[in-house]
């Protein structure tokens, strides 16, 4: 399946992908809630059913995992995206550094299966069960023997099922054969990251990121500012006493932007580029960068090598979720929003 | 073995799933010919008719859109012409919109009162004729708690179901000489269809407030519904039933 | 950097002042100012705001900056970061 293909499912119907970047781990124990507040920058005191979205940082305060902590009952999931490279078990071992807690890696016993696209919901609701239509975004919830974890980085509706292994084969006959009226496709890895590049989602596999931190990244939302105990807490700390030096910008352009090259504004040098992909729909380019904290804003014309490009406000995207109402619309039902 | 309906004619509209698909089933037990209106659902009006029969009933699938005139003119005139008239009307299609108020638009709130309201006037309309020539029908409005108790973020909805208790109450004592009995049944909560597909945080709030201390199902609904549009109700007009545990107290 | 270019940063600056102030004043965002980031996710994600913020907020953009919003829920779709916000206040911005 080609990328254009897979996006296009995406972004109009449903697309299905086994997420095996995704590594899920359970924490249980009465110190669970300690232990996972010490980990992670985020608050973590949650509802039950809530998920939360995090990261894992280096002492440096570089991002190393990309987390959701979802709390279910008195224990927690941890949904977790690794720089490649790294391993996630030893990683969120050391990270929540304790003993008094069990941490159950879930891959040898389940699988993770997601759907993303603006008739997820849709097709869920008919393939799993009507619940899930009704499942609030950034929530689990327990339906027909398995997790589901409402979240997605991608704009449209998305979906991350875990899955027990007995339970996986029926559960994929399932979903292919409600799939049939939803155009259900494949999804790849590449597309879901790419959805994120047009959407303004942090992936932590985005390689030119890796030199920076979540204050350069305008991921601050992610962390909990009075914390202070969690790795890489001092550096944030420090990082945001100074303030950020230069912060992450998307550029709009009619032509490619390549990785590395400089962004002139004035004929003066205010950063370069960390990442370039075409634009969503084939529709223009589009580029992060990494520029000047004054300078570092939507509006501006500048060159990035020979081509003119302008700063603009992410997300350039409207997404098709956005105008939907489950309550309204239907893909199968053939109403879709106008 | 007869029924309570048996070989009665039961036109419900949005009978596809949900509630809807309860009725239907539970005038299957009673034996009733069950009309079984659905907008889009083709193949879920299918399979309520299934349970319909295999609960000892008969009847068909109807394509109803209760928001559209035509569609209801054709689909009542179908079913007169293979039933001969239609004893019971349960107008039961509604859509919900949950949107707040402030940020709100006419177009919202007309379709919502188009369905929910002037819809179910509209079938109304086009059954009572027939029923007042025989000197007897019954019709059941399905309100909701919404019209009785407040629901932020469903004011259309909860506009529309407010003027349905008051048509109900209105059309009850105009036919009532006529021998038609007009009623309506309020469902609370019900864990069918629109409630499944409501925000599950705001739906679980809500449940904590039930004194039954539960959602209720959609049998317990059709068991009011089956009351009302039965002759043990002869002399009830105009009323409206509430089955919600105890939500609106 | 030119004239124009300085004086475009200064009325961002400023714009983006204010929606933070709107941001923890009126819809109790509590963070610092600086903590909010120029591009962060105002609704589910980022800042987390819910349906009952968003109309907080578009009263706000309305009285304070007097900004002239559509009725209907559609006046969201352009209020999705702090940045498309300050786009719509500036009159700026290129969402397709």
């Amino acid at each position: 399946m080609s990328l254009p293909l897979e996006l296009q499912t995406l972004r109009s119907r449903v697309g299905l992908v086994e997420s095996r970047h995704l590594e899920v781990f359970r924490v249980e124990g009465v110190r669970a809630f300690e232990a996972v507040d010490a980990a992670f920058p985020q608050r973590v005191f949650l509802q039950d059913a809530q998920v939360t979205q995090t990261l894992l940082l280096a002492d440096d305060a570089t991002i190393v995992a990309d987390v959701q902590v979802a709390r279910d009952d008195e224990a927690f999931f941890l949904l977790c995206e690794v720089r490649p490279g790294l391993e996630a078990e030893a990683l969120v071992r050391a990270h929540l550094g304790t003993d008094q807690v069990t941490v159950q890696p879930l891959a040898p016993t389940h699988a993770v299966w997601s759907v993303h696209g603006p008739w997820a919901w849709e097709f869920l609701g008919e393939a799993v069960g009507q619940e899930i239509i009704g499942q609030p975004y950034l929530s689990l919830q327990h339906v027909a023997g398995l997790t589901c974890f409402r979240g997605g980085k991608t704009g449209e509706f998305g979906y991350d099922l875990l899955i027990p292994h007995a339970e996986v084969e029926p559960t994929l006959a399932r979903l292919r054969e409600a799939g049939r009226h939803y155009e259900l496709g494949p999804l790849s890895l590449e597309a879901l990251d790419r959805a994120a590049l047009e959407n303004w989602f942090f992936s932590v596999r985005f390689e030119g990121l890796w030199p920076w931190s979540p204050i350069e990244l305008q991921l601050q939302w992610r962390l909990w500012h009075h914390k202070h105990a969690y790795r890489g807490a001092a550096a944030i700390a420090r990082k945001q006493a100074e303030g950020p030096r230069q912060r992450l910008t998307v550029l709009s352009a009619e032509a490619p932007m390549a990785v590395h090259a400089p962004v002139v504004l004035d004929r003066e040098r205010i950063g370069e580029v960390l990442l370039s992909a075409p634009g969503s729909a084939g529709r223009g380019h589009l580029a992060w960068a990494m520029l000047d904290t004054p300078v570092a804003v939507a509006g501006l014309q500048v060159q990035v090598g020979e081509v003119s490009a302008r700063t603009v406000s992410p997300p350039t995207m409207q997404n098709e979720s956005l105008g939907i109402d489950p309550n309204k619309h239907s893909f199968r039902y053939g109403r879709r929003p106008q | 073995m007869s029924g309570r309906f048996t070989d009665r004619t039961v036109l419900i509209s949005g009978a596809s799933r949900g509630l809807g698909r309860d009725l239907a089933q539970a005038f299957g037990r009673e034996q009733a010919w069950v009309a079984v209106g659905y907008r889009d659902r083709a193949e879920q009006a299918e399979q309520t008719l299934a349970l319909v029969r295999e609960a000892g009933g008969e009847g068909a699938v109807l394509r109803l859109d209760v928001a559209d005139a035509a569609s209801v003119r054709a689909a009542v005139e179908q079913v007169q012409t293979a039933r001969g008239g239609v004893d019971v009307l349960v107008n039961n299609a509604a859509v919900l919109r949950d949107e707040l108020f402030a940020l709100s638009t006419d177009e919202a709130f007309l379709e919502t009162l188009e369905t929910n309201l002037t819809g179910a006037v509209r079938l109304a309309r086009a059954v009572v004729r027939s029923m007042v020539a025989k000197r007897g029908g019954a019709i059941i409005n399905v309100a909701s708690v919404a019209a009785v108790r407040a629901s932020p973020g469903q004011s259309s909805y909860a506009a529309a179901k407010g003027g349905l208790l008051a048509f109900t109450t209105t059309l009850a004592a105009e036919l009532a000489p006529s021998g038609v009995r007009v009623n309506a049944v309020v469902p609370g909560l019900i864990a069918t269809g629109m409630t499944l597909r409501l925000d599950a945080r705001l739906r679980d709030n809500k449940a904590r407030w039930i004194p039954a201390g539960r959602l209720g199902t959609g049998a317990e609904v059709a068991e009011a519904v089956l009351f009302l549009a039965s002759d043990a109700a002869r002399y009830v007009i105009g009323q409206a039933l509430v089955v919600d545990g105890g939500l609106s107290l | 950097m030119t004239p124009d270019t300085s004086a475009y940063l200064e009325r961002r600056r400023q714009v983006l002042a204010e929606v933070r102030d709107i941001l923890i004043t009126r819809l109790k965002v509590e963070r610092a100012p600086e903590h909010i980031d120029p591009d962060a996710y105002l609704f589910g994600t980022g800042l987390g705001l819910d349906s009952v913020d968003a109309v907080e907020l578009v009263v706000a953009l309305e009285q304070r900056l007097g900004l002239k919003l559509p009725e209907g829920a559609r006046t969201l779709r352009s209020l999705r970061t702090v940045g498309t916000v300050i786009d719509q206040v500036l009159g700026v911005g290129e969402t397709s």
